[in-house]
């Protein structure tokens, strides 16, 4: 198995997968290497590469990222949240608000267009999307599945758990940049963190 | 044919039934032939509200058994002949009156009344639902605290699933002062929660109170007191006039101004 492989297809997009026991300096060259090489394929698509949990320091990844944009145009990531959207398709749509006392079973991902009111529950197997305000509960991922995301507009919610993990409620902060609230499982924590279009967190 | 209307809360003590006495005595002074129609068996209020305790012979239990035909049991009101009360048994249960009997009955009465007014019990249980069961529209009350508003929400949902469309809303004893401040829930904040139309606002009115006690609905003194007021207000719109909001307010400023010019 080569030291680093590029995989592709129309679900996932473009991914360079990484030898964890690489150090920076040969991913780094890696990375260049095979870019070069497919430049012209290429050119103005984005990438995710996953690191398989090695930890880089943020600093060197910005500015190697800043370098690939500026050289080749071609825009890297390792945020995890828009690889995973697209591992399924499907969402049933709900039209909100979702109000008080109600309880929504959804094995597929979710989309609900409105609010979910106080009182009211969500359990759901893959992510959920809300264009609205969260005032009641929701559980992604029931069936132990951490990779499950929620995604809201507005978070003021009575509980949030993904899988097995249940939200610290004193993380949500109301903030004024980006859009949206994402929450995920890392490292068998939920995290938070607000939404800014894909291009800020990196 | 008569148009039904159930009045519903969820939370109890949100002011359902002050609501039904004075919607129903309003309707009846504009001359629509009204009946009030009180399900709430064994806690039976909407006779007090109207003084008419003492006029109760039959009640719609002794109809729904047939004790008793329809038009023995309707109370006339004291004041206006076009107004009647369809009182509540209270020695009965909530359960002594079926889905399928109070929707009979509603039916009943929307053939002689413009308007069939129905005061439905807090909960959501079998009370609620017989209550909801023969009317065409909805008003659901609520009062500006969380607790009300999240049963509201709840009932909201409840009366969606049962394929009603028109739900319009009723904010009772609202504190313009405390909402100014930020003390209370504002209309706004409570619209964006239940989304649906607004109906009117009622303002904590202290003369409530003696008009519960009096028998009299606050009504007759719309001219007066701010709560009557809102509720001829209410009247209106829900009789399809174009009423401005900004009236209940302009009322309020007026008698602000008197009050505080006598205060000095």
């Amino acid at each position: 198995m080569s030291k680093i492989s590029f995989k592709g297809d129309l679900k996932e997009g473009i991914k360079i997968i990484i030898d964890p026991n690489l150090n920076w300096d040969e991913i780094r060259n890696l990375i260049v290497d095979e870019i070069k090489s497919k430049e012209g394929f290429l050119k103005g698509s984005s990438i995710y590469v996953d690191f398989q949990g090695k930890d880089i320091k943020d600093e060197d990844w910005q500015e190697f990222r800043k370098e690939i944009y500026e050289k080749y145009g071609i825009m890297l990531s390792k945020e995890l949240y828009r690889l995973r959207i697209s591992n399924s398709n499907n969402a049933k749509i709900v039209l909100g608000p979702i109000r008080s006392g109600k309880s929504l079973n959804v094995k597929d991902n979710l989309l609900v267009i409105g609010d979910v009111n106080s009182g009211s529950e969500i359990i759901c197997n893959k992510n959920v999307f809300v264009l609205g305000k969260v005032r009641g509960s929701i559980w992604a991922g029931y069936e132990n599945n951490d990779k499950a995301t929620i995604f809201a507009l507005e978070l003021e919610p009575e509980k949030i758990q993904i899988a097995r993990y249940i939200l610290d409620l004193s993380k949500i902060k109301k903030e004024k940049t980006g859009v949206g609230y994402w929450v995920y499982v890392e490292n068998g924590e939920v995290k938070l963190n607000r939404y800014s279009g894909g291009k800020k967190n990196g | 044919m008569g148009k039904a209307i159930v009045i519903t809360s969820g939370k109890g003590g949100v002011g359902k039934t002050t609501a039904v006495a004075n919607i129903g005595t309003g309707l009846a002074m504009r001359g629509f032939k009204t009946v009030l129609v009180d399900t709430d068996i064994g806690l039976r209020n909407l006779d007090l509200l109207l003084g008419l305790e003492n006029r109760i012979v039959y009640n719609l239990v002794d109809v729904v058994e047939g004790k008793c035909n329809l038009k023995q049991a309707l109370v006339r009101d004291k004041r206006l002949n076009n107004l009647y009360l369809l009182p509540a048994a209270q020695t009965k249960e909530k359960e002594s009156v079926t889905i399928e009997q109070m929707r009979a009955l509603i039916n009943d009465l929307k053939k002689d009344f413009d308007f069939v007014l129905i005061d439905s019990p807090a909960g959501i249980e079998h009370g609620f639902r017989s209550a909801i069961s023969g009317a065409d529209e909805a008003i659901v009350i609520t009062t500006p605290e969380v607790s009300s508003v999240r049963d509201a929400d709840r009932v909201i949902g409840l009366l969606e699933a049962n394929g009603f469309e028109n739900l319009s809303l009723i904010v009772n004893r609202v504190r313009f002062d405390m909402v100014k401040n930020g003390d209370m829930l504002g209309v706004d904040d409570l619209l964006e929660i239940l989304s649906i139309e607004l109906l009117g606002i009622v303002p904590e009115d202290e003369n409530l109170i003696i008009s519960v006690n009096k028998g009299e609905p606050i009504i007759y003194n719309s001219d007066k007191c701010k709560a009557g007021l809102a509720f001829s207000l209410i009247v209106k719109r829900l009789l399809g006039e174009d009423v401005s909001w900004d009236e209940l307010e302009k009322g309020e400023s007026f008698l602000e101004r008197i009050f505080k010019f006598l205060r000095g």
